[in-house]
């Protein structure tokens, strides 16, 4: 059971390497065992808060972020991959040779510090893997090294299903998935929350939103919160469109 | 150093005679070709060979293309005979960074010490006699070339020298002149050899003669996988290594040749392979470079006959203070011949890889096909990576496709890895290794995990 | 937009790219007697870019060697280089392509194609398309094709009725078309596609 936990962004500023502003004094709050919905058009930079997040060496911030009220900015990634962050891609990259099953057993390695049963692992990825529907074929090739858009976000799941992260990050875990799949990806995010994880998802259309009950809804716009609220705030968007807030 | 107590690769049966050495003055002459020949009780028509192929020898100039082999100096070697490669004599003698690679990689203790030279005996003698049953009663030749030769010698005359003659090139001048040591294998028709051979001498494979000669005939609808070298540094006192292959691949009959070398880092690895491949026979090469301060190896096929097939898995790794220059050269003489070269190559630290190939479709191969791939991961800054193929093609109804690509470890790729919490230099071995997989992937299980390891420990750095 | 024509023997071009500048350029090469062309493209500045299109066509009974570098020396430096090739009864090309990229020349990204028909029973293609890289952050991509004319097409044409000579000319056409296109000069365009003999 995770104990509970906040990720707190403090007026953070991104902007990338040459100097291009893309959040401007971002202040967001999120605890564990609750789901987070972070919204906005297209160019809000959205996205771009997830990488901020983990760690992303393209983008210089100003700001705070801290997990459990401890400073994270200067960690490296892998770092805040051990203090329990998890992003799962909008386009995750592909890895010719290298097997989700040879990534989750290195991970779960660093992650533990000592040797996890390799047997058991692999049980626990072939249960998920079958409950979300994946090819179990796919989880020996390399990781979304020709995989259809779908498939790709199922893997990402199916990492943080097993890793058992403090928080995920989905950046736009919907786009791509038909309503079947949509489902299945609903159903897994669900029991992530339930065993205490908690989870932001990123997305500017209220599909996903529908199958998962929303606890607090956060809309960006042109790099700035805009809008906070409940998941009733959806219900508004979908009507009224970003225009309309 | 008295060698007498080191086993020799063929001692559990395969020949004695030889076990002593002859020393001989530095360089090479005629006499010393003679004495060589003479200790060894060759027939008169290897003598000879040895002779016109030394003429040969001294009128061939060094190769003009090609990393420069000017400090490469013939006087200054013994062409004497030698069971095996030197070795250090005792444990502490050898190399630390040797000593630390077959922990890390996981050398079981006995044949640590056999790899060293240290231990004088090897408990495989029961293994070898059984596979060595099974194989006779299938009517499989496989013996050491020297007993080859005196054993068989009408079937080793009729191919000795046929697919690489001394006029090849000065190397193949050179072996000829002084080979020693090698294998001899025949398989006759329709018999299939399913125990890759050499696999139980996997320990005893590694320790190469430095003119080793090899000889292998498939007869038609036969199968033979051959597989030598080891994943584990081997350390070797002397510096010019310059083998020859000769495979003849008859109707309908496949060979797998399976070399994975890693000499230590003051060795020349000089050698030429080639397999002639008759009508629907194939020719399967994986050839795996990780050690030696300089390799130039192109493993070659020679589609002769309607449908044959060749196809060469190559993986190179070249660190501080290495050249690889290797690649593969298929030439398709028939009509619908295929052929595949993949060659996956990763530099570091200073090191260089060159991909040398070519893939030549001769007027009258109607329908013949030819494609390459050959990619190159440049881990640093200091490193360089060449490839320099070519492709001749005279016949208008075949076709030829050639990919090569250069690029370092992607960022994506690094930091995708990372975010799941592992160490940047892991992730760097895990993708160095996901880049070679596909050829990996060919090879007998013991190597492959012994390579993904080896590949590991230097992307980290902790070996040499 | 650049055009070149490589029509006598010996001719040399060579094009300096300075800093943010971009080299877009169209090459023909061919000639009534055997010849040898080389290029050169040196990206000397900082976010320079080279995109060049090229056919070489030897006439029957002759041999064109065309030589082509693609050279790096500054960073965030990028070349594109497609050669195609239409090789008559006959005749040759010898085409070496080389892309160096220097110590210095990092985040440089560099392409080189070589596509090539033969028409002839005698027809041949010897192509060397060298990768020379010194420095790792860098993308590097270089590829050669031989094909056949592919006999589906032959067949599809002709189901239209079309004969199968004629179908030929038209898939070899359809080859060059995209380079020939380039070139505004419409009487050299005509040329082009007269230069194309077929057996």
């Amino acid at each position: 059971m995770v104990k509970k936990s906040t990720l707190t962004i403090s007026h953070l500023s991104a902007a990338t390497q040459a100097g291009m502003e893309i959040l401007h004094d971002v202040s967001l709050s999120f605890a564990s065992s609750k789901v987070y919905a972070v919204m906005g058009p297209n160019g809000s930079g959205k996205s771009t808060l997830a990488h901020v997040l983990m760690g992303n060496p393209e983008y210089k911030i100003k700001g705070q972020l801290l997990l459990n009220r401890k400073n994270i900015e200067k960690l490296s990634t892998e770092e805040r991959a051990r203090h329990g962050l998890f992003l799962s891609y909008q386009s995750p990259v592909a890895i010719p040779g290298v097997s989700v099953v040879n990534l989750l057993r290195t991970a779960t390695d660093s992650l533990h510090g000592k040797k996890v049963s390799l047997s058991h692992l692999i049980k626990q990825i072939h249960t998920y893997a079958k409950e979300l529907r994946i090819d179990p074929t796919l989880l020996e090739r390399g990781i979304h090294d020709g995989f259809s858009g779908g498939e790709r976000k199922k893997i990402e799941l199916l990492q943080a299903l097993v890793l058992k992260p403090t928080f995920v990050i989905f950046d736009e875990i919907d786009t791509g998935l038909d309503v079947d799949a949509l489902r299945v990806v609903a159903k897994g995010i669900n029991v992530l929350k339930e065993n205490g994880t908690g989870v932001v998802m990123i997305t500017h259309y209220k599909r996903l939103l529908s199958y998962i009950p929303v606890d607090v809804v956060y809309v960006l716009s042109k790099g700035k919160v805009v809008k906070t609220g409940d998941r009733k705030l959806v219900t508004v968007i979908e009507r009224k469109g970003y225009t309309g807030l | 150093m008295n060698t007498a107590f080191l086993p020799h690769p063929y001692a559990f049966g395969f020949h004695t005679a030889d076990v002593h050495t002859y020393k001989s003055r530095k360089g090479l002459t005629q006499a010393i070709v003679l004495d060589i020949s003479f200790q060894k009780k060759e027939p008169t028509w290897m003598r000879e060979f040895r002779l016109k192929s030394f003429a040969v020898f001294l009128k061939k100039s060094m190769p003009l293309w090609g990393p420069s082999l000017s400090s490469l100096t013939f006087d200054d070697f013994y062409y004497y005979l030698k069971p095996i490669e030197s070795q250090a004599a005792t444990w502490e003698k050898l190399p630390k960074d040797i000593k630390e690679t077959y922990d890390k990689i996981g050398i079981p203790e006995m044949e640590k010490k056999f790899l060293s030279g240290v231990s004088a005996q090897y408990e495989s003698e029961v293994v070898y006699k059984s596979v060595q049953k099974t194989l006779t009663k299938k009517g499989v030749i496989f013996l050491d070339m020297d007993s080859a030769v005196r054993e068989y010698p009408e079937l080793v005359r009729k191919y000795f020298g046929t697919v690489i003659p001394a006029g090849d090139n000065k190397f193949a001048a050179l072996n000829s002149s002084v080979w020693s040591g090698g294998s001899f294998i025949y398989v006759p028709k329709g018999v299939k050899v399913e125990l890759p051979l050499q696999a139980y001498f996997r320990i005893n494979a590694a320790r190469m003669g430095q003119f080793e000669r090899t000889l292998i005939i498939a007869d038609e609808g036969s199968f033979v996988h051959y597989s030598e070298g080891c994943t584990a540094p081997i350390y070797s006192t002397d510096s010019l290594h310059s083998a020859v292959v000769e495979i003849i691949v008859k109707k309908g009959a496949r060979v797998r040749y399976t070399t994975v070398q890693n000499w230590s880092t003051n060795v020349y690895n000089l050698v030429t392979k080639r397999a002639w491949v008759e009508e629907e026979g194939t020719m399967e090469w994986v050839d795996c470079n990780l050690g030696s301060k300089l390799t130039m190896k192109y493993p070659s096929m020679y589609l002769v006959g309607r449908k044959a097939r060749g196809q060469v898995l190559s993986i190179a790794y070249a660190g501080a203070g290495q050249i690889q220059d290797a690649g593969a050269k298929a030439i398709h003489i028939a009509p619908e011949t295929t052929s595949e070269i993949i060659s996956k190559s990763i530099v570091r630290d200073g090191g260089r890889t060159s991909y040398r190939g070519m893939a030549k479709i001769l007027h009258g191969a109607k329908g013949a096909k030819s494609r390459v791939v050959c990619d190159a991961l440049i881990i640093d800054k200091d490193s360089r990576s060449d490839t320099y193929p070519v492709m001749d093609i005279q016949e208008k109804t075949a076709s030829m496709e050639h990919e090569a690509t250069v690029s370092k470890i992607s960022d994506e790729q690094l930091l995708y890895l990372t975010s799941r919490g592992i160490a940047s230099k892991e992730a760097q071995s895990m993708i160095a290794n996901g880049f070679i997989e596909p050829i990996v992937k060919e090879l007998p299980l013991e190597y492959a995990v012994e390579l993904n390891r080896l590949i590991r420990l230097q992307m980290q750095g902790s070996v040499g | 937009m650049e055009y070149l024509l490589f029509n006598e023997h010996l001719k040399q071009k060579r094009y300096v790219i300075l800093k943010g500048r971009m080299l877009k350029l169209v090459f023909f090469a061919s000639a009534a007697t055997s010849c040898a062309f080389d290029l050169e493209i040196i990206l000397k500045g900082k976010d320079s870019t080279a995109e060049v299109v090229g056919l070489v066509i030897p006439k029957p009974n002759t041999t064109i060697v065309m030589h082509t570098h693609q050279i790096h020396e500054y960073s965030h430096t990028k070349s594109t280089l497609l050669v195609k090739t239409v090789i008559p009864d006959k005749s040759m090309v010898t085409y070496e392509g080389t892309i160096r990229i220097e110590k210095n020349a990092f985040q440089s990204d560099a392409y080189q194609k070589n596509e090539t028909m033969l028409l002839g029973d005698t027809a041949r293609i010897h192509t060397s398309p060298i990768l020379e890289i010194l420095n790792h952050d860098v993308k590097c991509t270089h590829g050669a094709t031989s094909k056949p004319i592919p006999e589906e097409e032959l067949l599809y044409l002709q189901s239209r009725g079309i004969s199968q000579h004629q179908a030929h000319k038209m898939i070899v056409r359809g080859f060059i078309d995209d380079i020939v296109s380039q070139f505004p000069d419409s009487n050299l365009r005509i040329n082009m596609y007269n230069d194309i003999h077929l057996v």
